[in-house]
């Protein structure tokens, strides 16, 4: 029933996707957060080095699947679509099943949970596998299996190389853990795991000769890539301001149900839960399941202060709660003082609160465009380095305009600069970067945006590609965040041609 | 109880139901035909002229804050009156009143018809359940209720703010009743009480507020007469349901405090009183006609005629009162009762020394006429405890009674019947022939209220013969005396007027919608009355809310110091136009002539211009060009047919220059008539005279001129002497609009701050209701017997509110709202929007740290009062 089940669940997403519309075989390339992968295994296929030449924010295993995968079936952004959106989501979601049923959840609400998690957009094994060491240190600190403290620390370090955060995330709450269970040998075997794993992957990544780079980027990344030299983010939505006191109360209600306040309504859960474990702490009331709740909660919190700058992901943690509101909801069905009249109401209405809040989030992420794209006329699945994904008529029209011009017009040896952030087009012309940015809004200090400058200076792209109508992320013009790259490109180059809504620059 | 639970419930939803199906708006803007700007072509007399107020003051200010709330706003500012005025400060808007929701929610006919309906139907409900409360039975209640409902102050000011409060009179009175009753769940009624109170103030008028808290402090004092410590409760729950209402309370005070009405009244020695002959409209409320009659003359010029009726509650409840007062005085109910209603009519009849009282600070700022209003509704409860205590009496009076009564009561009805005759066969021949006209009125009006008075006791004593049992249900009977004496004269006295008819677009008002936003001044003539204009979103240079800014008005009134008999500006220049940031004018006469007075008394109406009476008034020319002259007229509140003959007459050369005919029907009651004169070139210093004369006017179908005590009347010469200063935009007939030139717009957008007052109130009301809510949960806890893991819900749920609203305060009060960004040259959205994410954090910080504490410390004290 359970491998059906994840048939089933697999199916569903490589064929349909969840409710923002993107699966496995259809769905528009996002040019951005798909691009960006793309870009790199470009570069890398193209025999550069990550890290070193050019800019990665993410962990290497992020990036190195995709690359085996191109170097082996040829490159598509399929693999990229299938690797991140289908079997990321499913192992995430495998994770987060298991986690249901460690924590016994009743199979009704097993089920509705299970619903909401496939529909819901935000979960994905790069912050799953955080929980799932979680998962497996509890087991082994329960059964006293030292073997699963090896394994644990092994997955500590996969989750280090899949993303930096999560790793330190998840360490940090099992070290809590470890240290309050003062389980000696579990903590020894576990430290084993990780080292073992650390001392196989440094030689590799310095044969590779990206080590030195990779531990740069990272610490780049703690110090000048946060705060308020954050890129992209837009910090937290703010009730305090921006409301005139007469609008209060209105705005009030209205931010209640606003998509910002989803932001603070799973905090506001998360912190009740942790409330409540601690409240059955004091009353002697804790069991194993809590203690993973518990776990799987502070992971939560870790979470939440890594996007306090970039509250739009705040999706990222709607799963944590899910699970969370389905462990407590099971408590609540399953206690005898809930048997009564009241309590069947109040039990009715926390079930109607939480399908309610998953609703509400699906609603956000509603895909709107279903209808339109069992059309054929809407589909396009015969695009170079695309396909099989199904893509709308417009992009590949645009994909293919732009693939026709540089095929003609420039060698695979040229290189070019897309001024905004589309880093898919790297991938999709084929061409290399002038520069280490794929994202140039990476690029957040003068130094560094000087620094794009000085690479054009020395190694000029053909053309510089600009999309009128990129978006703007955060509502800040590509041509505000790059004003000394923009300098550059009007004393540099000139406007060659116009290809729909894409400007091309060719250098004076 | 459950029928009666399901038979209320069934009221509200035929209310709700019969508001969609009821056609045309229960609204008098019929009164709009008054003004000449809004009947140019077609003027109607309106069906209740006394009902101006909710027209040109209420509908007007509910709309701006119905468009104001739909927007998202709240509704403090009013930025379209008198260069911006204090909108939510003013009580009678009542932007906060519970039925006023209906307003912002529902389509506005749908809401005319529901809200006054309501009101109705809550007030009769209220007055039930109090009955109810004084162990009145269902039937002696629900008369009792009826008598209270139809009476005439909640049917006459049922369009009022006055009836948002006096509404919740009774419901106050059934908790203060319950209270008494020493039952459990006090802490319930404590809190529904300070509810209540907060409602009744939201309702809006400050007087009847006054009236209902004092009269309900005294109904304390009596009913807990040597229980003081029982009373003091109730007396916090009313201060707290002020403090409730402080968030409407406190910015109204600052208003007051700038008020130039309240300076007046309060430095003023009280003045507003009822006269004494008036005390006959308690029996014959028609006696001086009605406004909703054909025949009405406002006697007195300090009460109109919806405060003289006000106590009103039809002879027969009166008669019976009075007797059962007196055969039950030594109840105590009808002691207090007999009290309450004794002081207000003797303080609203000026009866030495009770009136005195209303010398004091705050009453004599308030109107102590409409405290007959509480009077009646005393009336009206006496009257039930009374049925009911003629129900519980065991004495059985003989039927003979009861014949002797039908044979002495029909002889004496056509005793009446005949003197009557004889009075008018005699009398009415000899008098005025406008009293004569109105003999028949007031003949009818007096039988029918001496028959039904005559039938009611008839019902009674017949029910009296009967036994105990079978008296309620006669006593239903009783309703159709009762019913002739209050809803049958009143239940047309609120104006049903067409769709067409609600504040229609004329085109003067649509000539100043395309204009250039502008405000508007109205010189001379009601033209277009300040915050009518509310209602077509246009900007009028004053306000009319009965506060008034003190400082506004003292200036505004130096530079505009000519005043008419309705107080309206009636002469303007130009630099004080500029000052105020006048734009357009709409006056009754060319305000680029030059205005000289012949004569400007207007003390009384000159006897009608006919056939037989010509007027000649005499004047002297002082300039040479004359353009217009300037009357006051009176048409007698009716539409004449006649013709209007006006003519300039040549003393020297005897002859006229060319006249002018006026159609009757254009001429308004009390207000100006300007005739336009071309080519008139007089010798200065000539004499000339005016001649006014209406050859096929009748006594019956004509006009006349107010004027002097002497006879004079009332005349203004109006010359050209110079270049016009002003642009005439539009003019029909009588009215003209004009603009001002060189008039910087005074911005009344976005200029305003949020008033300190304001945020003081809602924090007071804000405290109190958390304080409220406290003492009710605390309460409401004890009784949950079963402490179960929903006591724990209720308590967690509460922690958390309160950990929320630490939260809150932390976060407005203690932590900066901004911090210094640090040194970066990055461009992001936290750079472009000088966001600081530092205080990001330590608002996130803050939220993870006081949330669960405040939880698990809720708990942990739960906890802990469990154990011990």
């Amino acid at each position: 029933m359970a491998k059906k089940a994840l048939i089933i669940i697999f199916l569903w997403l490589f064929l349909l996707g969840q409710t923002n519309g993107i699966s496995g075989v259809s769905g528009d390339i996002n040019m951005i957060d798909e691009g960006q992968f793309a870009a790199w295994v470009n570069h890398m296929l193209h025999g550069k080095i990550v890290y070193k030449e050019f800019f990665v924010q993410y962990a290497p295993l992020q990036v190195y699947p995709l690359y085996f995968l191109m170097k082996i079936f040829g490159p598509s952004m399929f693999f990229i679509r299938l690797w991140h959106t289908v079997i990321g989501v499913f192992l995430g979601l495998c994770v987060a099943l298991l986690t249901l049923k460690y924590l016994k959840v009743r199979s009704i609400i097993f089920a509705i949970t299970t619903i909401l998690l496939v529909l819901i957009p935000g979960i994905h094994i790069r912050y799953w596998i955080g929980i799932l060491c979680l998962l497996i240190i509890v087991q082994a600190h329960k059964s006293k299996s030292v073997k699963l403290a090896f394994i644990t620390g092994i997955l500590f370090a996969i989750s280090f190389f899949e993303s930096i955060e999560v790793g330190i995330f998840s360490m940090c709450t099992a070290a809590g853990f470890t240290l309050i269970k003062r389980n000696i040998r579990i903590m020894t075997f576990t430290f084993f795991g990780f080292i073992l794993s650390i001392i196989i992957f440094a030689p590799i990544a310095f044969r590779e000769g990206w080590l030195i780079s990779y531990l740069k980027t990272n610490i780049d990344f703690i110090t000048s890539i946060s705060g308020i030299n954050l890129p992209n983010g837009q910090g937290l939505p703010n009730i305090f301001e921006g409301h005139k006191i007469a609008f209060f109360v209105i705005a009030i209600l209205q931010f209640l149900f606003s998509k910002e306040m989803l932001f603070y309504w799973s905090l506001l859960l998360i912190l009740i839960f942790l409330a409540v474990i601690i409240i059955r702490y004091i009353l002697k009331k804790l069991t194993k399941e809590d203690e993973v709740i518990f776990l799987i909660l502070c992971f939560g919190l870790f979470i939440y202060a890594s996007i306090v700058g970039r509250s739009g992901h705040y999706f990222l943690v709607v799963p944590i709660v899910l699970i969370s509101l389905s462990y407590f909801l099971s408590l609540i069905f399953s206690s005898d003082q809930m048997k009564d009249r009241t309590g069947k109401i109040l039990k009715i209405l926390f079930l109607f609160l939480f399908i309610l809040y998953g609703i509400r989030h699906i609603i956000i992420f509603r895909h709107t465009q279903f209808f339109s794209l069992t059309s054929k006329t809407y589909l396009n699945i015969s695009v170079s380095r695309v396909a099989p994904i199904a893509i709308s008529k417009s992009q590949a029209n645009d994909i293919f305009v732009l693939q026709d011009f540089f095929n003609n017009n420039t060698k695979k040896t040229d290189t070019i600069f897309v001024f905004n952030n589309l880093p898919a087009l790297y991938f999709l012309l084929d061409r290399e970067n002038s520069t280490q940015y794929d994202l140039p809004l990476l690029a957040n200090s003068r130094e560094k945006r000087l620094g794009i400058v000085s690479e054009l200076r020395h190694n000029p792209p053909l053309f510089i590609i600009e999309d009128k109508n990129a978006w703007a992320v955060d509502g800040v013009s590509d041509r505000k965040r790059l004003p000394e790259v923009v300098d550059y490109i009007k004393k540099q180059y000139f406007k060659f041609k116009t290809i729909y809504h894409f400007i091309l620059y060719k250098k004076k | 109880m459950r029928n009666e639970k399901i038979l209320i419930l069934s009221g509200f939803i035929f209310i709700f139901i019969i508001s969609w199906l009821l056609p045309n708006y229960f609204f008098p803007s019929d009164i709009l035909n008054y003004l000449p700007s809004f009947s140019q072509e077609k003027w109607e007399k309106p069906h209740n002229s006394l009902l101006a107020d909710p027209l040109y003051q209420f509908e007007p200010w509910r709309n701006f804050a119905k468009e104001r709330i739909l927007k998202g706003e709240l509704p403090i500012w009013n930025n379209q009156n008198a260069n911006g005025v204090p909108f939510f400060a003013n009580p009678q808007v009542a932007v906060l009143y519970p039925l006023n929701v209906i307003y912002y929610v529902f389509p506005v006919k749908v809401a005319l018809w529901m809200i006054p309906l309501l009101k109705l139907y809550l007030f009769a409900v209220f007055t039930y359940l109090y009955l109810r409360s004084l162990k009145c039975l269902k039937s002696i209640s629900f008369i009792g209720a009826a008598t209270a409902t139809f009476a005439a102050f909640p049917i006459t000011w049922l369009l009022w703010p006055h009836t948002n409060v006096f509404i919740f009179f009774p419901i106050i009175l059934y908790l203060t009743e319950k209270i008494y009753e020493r039952k459990t769940l006090h802490h319930r009624l404590y809190v529904i009480l300070s509810f209540a109170y907060l409602f009744m103030i939201l309702g809006g008028h400050p007087g009847t507020i006054i009236h209902l808290t004092t009269i309900h402090l005294l109904y304390i004092l009596f009913r807990f007469w040597g229980e003081k410590r029982r009373m003091l409760p109730l007396y916090a729950s009313i201060v707290l349901g002020f403090l409730l209402s402080a968030l409407q309370l406190v910015p109204f005070l600052e208003y007051l405090s700038q008020s130039v009405a309240f300076e007046k009244r309060f430095f003023a020695n009280p003045n507003v009183f009822l006269p004494f002959i008036s005390i006959v409209m308690n029996f014959f409320p028609f006696a001086f006609g009605a406004p909703h009659k054909e025949f009405y003359k406002q006697f007195s010029s300090t009460a109109n005629f919806q405060e003289l009726i006000a106590g009103y509650v039809g002879p027969a409840v009166l008669l019976l009162t009075i007797i059962g007062v007196y055969k039950f005085r030594k109840d105590k109910m009808v002691q207090i009762w007999g009290f309450i209603i004794c002081m207000t009519f003797l303080i609203a009849y000026k009866v030495w020394p009770f009136w005195l009282i209303i010398k004091l600070p705050l009453l004599n700022a308030i109107g102590s006429t409409r405290l007959i209003g509480f009077g009646a509704f005393g009336f009206a409860v006496l009257f039930a405890l009374i049925l009911q205590k003629l129900i519980d009496s065991k004495k059985v009076i003989s039927i003979k009674y009861f014949s002797n009564f039908v044979v002495l009561s029909t002889g004496v009805f056509f005793l009446f019947l005949f003197g009557e005759d004889l009075v008018s066969g005699i009398i009415v021949k000899r008098l005025p022939e406008k009293i004569a006209n109105f003999y028949p009125f007031l003949e009818k009006h007096i039988s029918s209220q001496f028959f039904s008075t005559l039938l009611f006791f008839g019902l009674l004593l017949f029910a009296l013969t009967k036994k105990r049992e079978k008296r309620s249900l006669l006593f239903i009977f009783l309703l159709i005396p009762l019913f002739m004496q209050n809803i049958f004269l009143f239940w047309n006295y609120n104006t049903i007027t067409q769709a067409n008819q609600f504040y229609p677009q004329k085109p003067i008002i649509q000539k100043l919608q395309s204009s250039p936003y502008g405000s508007i001044l109205e010189v001379g003539n009601p033209n277009f009355p300040p915050n009518l204009n509310m209602q077509y979103n246009l900007i009028q240079a004053e306000n009319d809310d009965a506060i008034g800014l003190k400082s506004f008005h003292k200036e505004f009134d130096r530079l505009f110091p000519v005043r008419n008999q309705w107080k309206k500006v009636d002469e303007v220049e130009l630099s004080s136009l500029q000052k105020f940031g006048i734009r357009y004018i709409i006056s009754d006469y060319d305000i680029n002539l030059k205005k000289v007075g012949v004569q400007k008394k207007y003390e009384k109406i000159l006897q009608p211009i006919t056939s037989s009476v010509e007027i000649r008034v005499p004047f002297t020319a002082l300039y040479s060009n004359l353009a217009q002259i300037r009357l006051l007229t009176a048409n007698f509140n009716r539409q004449n047919t006649c013709k209007l003959e006006i003519g300039i007459f040549d003393k020297s050369t005897k002859s006229f220059f060319p006249k002018q005919n006026i159609a009757c029907y254009d001429i308004r009651d009390f207000m100006y008539y300007t005739i336009s004169f071309s080519n008139i070139k007089l010798k200065v210093g000539n004499a000339y005279e005016i001649v006014i004369k209406s050859p096929d006017a009748t006594k019956q179908n004509s006009i006349a001129l107010w004027g002097s005590n002497s006879g004079k009347p009332y005349l203004e010469v109006l010359y050209e002497v110079s270049k016009p200063t002003f642009a005439l935009l539009w003019n029909r007939k009588s009215v003209y609009l004009w603009e001002v030139s060189n008039v910087k717009d005074v911005n009344m957008n976005g200029v305003y701050s949020i008033p300190a007052s304001f945020i003081i109130g809602l924090f007071l009301s804000f405290v109190t209701f958390v304080g409220l809510l406290f003492y009710l949960i605390r309460h409401e806890l004890h009784f949950i017997k079963r402490k179960t893991l929903i006591y724990h819900i209720v308590a967690g749920s509460l922690s958390l509110f309160i950990g929320l609203i630490v939260f809150v305060l932390i976060n407005s009060f203690l932590i900066p709202k901004t911090l210094p960004l640090p040194k970066t040259n990055a461009i992001n959205w936290l750079v472009t929007h000088k966001h600081s994410i530092t205080l990001d954090y330590i608002r996130f910080g803050l939220f993870i740290f006081i949330i669960p504490a405040s939880i698990v410390i809720g708990w942990i004290v739960l906890i802990w009062r469990r154990k011990r």
